[in-house]
């Protein structure tokens, strides 16, 4: 169940400031990332001010517990370090705290990180390459503090893994962004548990003792 | 090819509001899991990391300054079975670190050895799922 829901539609470009989600309260910058961010309205994409300085930002709604997934679009539109838009969970609301996957052009990469009060516990990549201008779907489900409880998805794919056992507060769901990097369709929410019920058995299901 | 190495950092830098080490892949676009141990205040307690790296520049990136590869985790490669100039080589890089190697005798295996270097810096570290997907 979705407990933050943002489309980013602005009928005028509006700073991220003052734009009320589509669900899950209001979205606040991280005072340690106060650098500025802007919903185009022609787009309905959000984007940082800053090319060189990335803004950090997190919604109000509290998740109920910390195991909970964040998702969005990420999309370059310069292949060099304005870049990096990102996705984060667990995020302390003063502290540079939190979990986060962001795509980089410029490093062709993936990162997962574990980020404890400004200094990294944990960082995994993937290589690959990012075309301009094009939609990737960023996934960070996060579940528990046990070994790869983190995993970080491209476009639906499992790329990279970590074990969240040092940022382990439930925090608050959030985006990153840069100029030249864009988010879109942002959605916070408690995952659906994969055990399928017997009554949700198809034709080659089996269940009970033989 | 996956390695796993400890790589020890002389410097940091602050990237973007968040301070990292330097290491030796950086800009090598080679894929990297690694684990460190921040100290609270926005540094490191330790100055090395240990890291599962992907890819096929091993060559460049053990002979970097700093850089030690342990050797892989296996049943049958304990550290009585392991080759002596391996083996004391290992033995001077965790005393170097600080790990109690008397802990350690030729009955140990590499799984163990590897599980006592990653709790130095995290917790619950397990060697068997410190892994990464290889490349794109």
């Amino acid at each position: 169940m979705a407990f933050v829901t943002d489309t980013f539609t602005e009928t005028s470009d509006t700073a991220i400031a003052a734009h009320v989600p589509d669900s899950g309260g209001t979205i606040t910058q991280h005072p340690n990332f106060a650098n500025g961010g802007t919903v185009i309205a022609a787009e309905d994409r959000a984007r940082g001010n800053s090319t060189t300085a990335s803004s950090y930002w997190y919604y109000s709604a509290t998740p109920a517990s910390a195991d909970y997934t964040v998702e969005g679009t990420g999309r370059i539109t310069a292949a060099d370090s304005t870049s990096l838009p990102g996705i984060a969970s667990r995020m302390s609301t003063t502290a540079t705290t939190w979990l986060s996957l962001h795509i980089s052009a410029v490093d062709n990469t993936l990162f997962l990180l574990e980020v404890n009060n400004g200094s990294i516990s944990e960082q995994v990549t993937y290589a690959t390459s990012f075309s301009l201008n094009t939609d990737y779907v960023l996934k960070l489900e996060v579940i528990g503090t046990g070994t790869n409880g983190a995993k970080g998805y491209l476009n639906g794919i499992l790329r990279t893994q970590l074990t969240p056992n040092v940022v382990t507060a439930a925090g608050k769901a959030g985006v990153r962004l840069r100029q030249n990097g864009r988010i879109d369709n942002y959605s916070a929410f408690t995952e659906v548990p994969s055990f399928r019920p017997a009554w949700a058995l198809q034709q080659s299901g089996i269940i009970g003792a033989m | 090819m996956k390695r796993t190495y400890i790589v020890e950092f002389t410097k940091t830098v602050i990237d973007d509001g968040i301070t990292r080490p330097v290491l030796p892949w950086d800009g090598m676009g080679v894929p990297v899991r690694y684990i460190a141990a921040p100290d609270g205040v926005g540094g490191y307690a330790k100055n090395w990391v240990l890291a599962v790296v992907g890819g096929m520049k091993h060559a460049d990136i053990s002979n970097k300054p700093g850089v030690f590869m342990l050797p892989d985790m296996g049943s049958s490669n304990n550290l009585g079975a392991m080759a002596p100039i391996t083996k004391a080589a290992m033995t001077n890089k965790l005393k170097q670190l600080g790990i109690d190697v008397n802990q350690f005798d030729n009955n140990t295996d590499m799984a163990t050895v590897h599980t006592k270097i990653g709790k130095m810096l995290k917790p619950d570290f397990d060697p068997f799922n410190f892994d990464i997907i290889d490349s794109a």
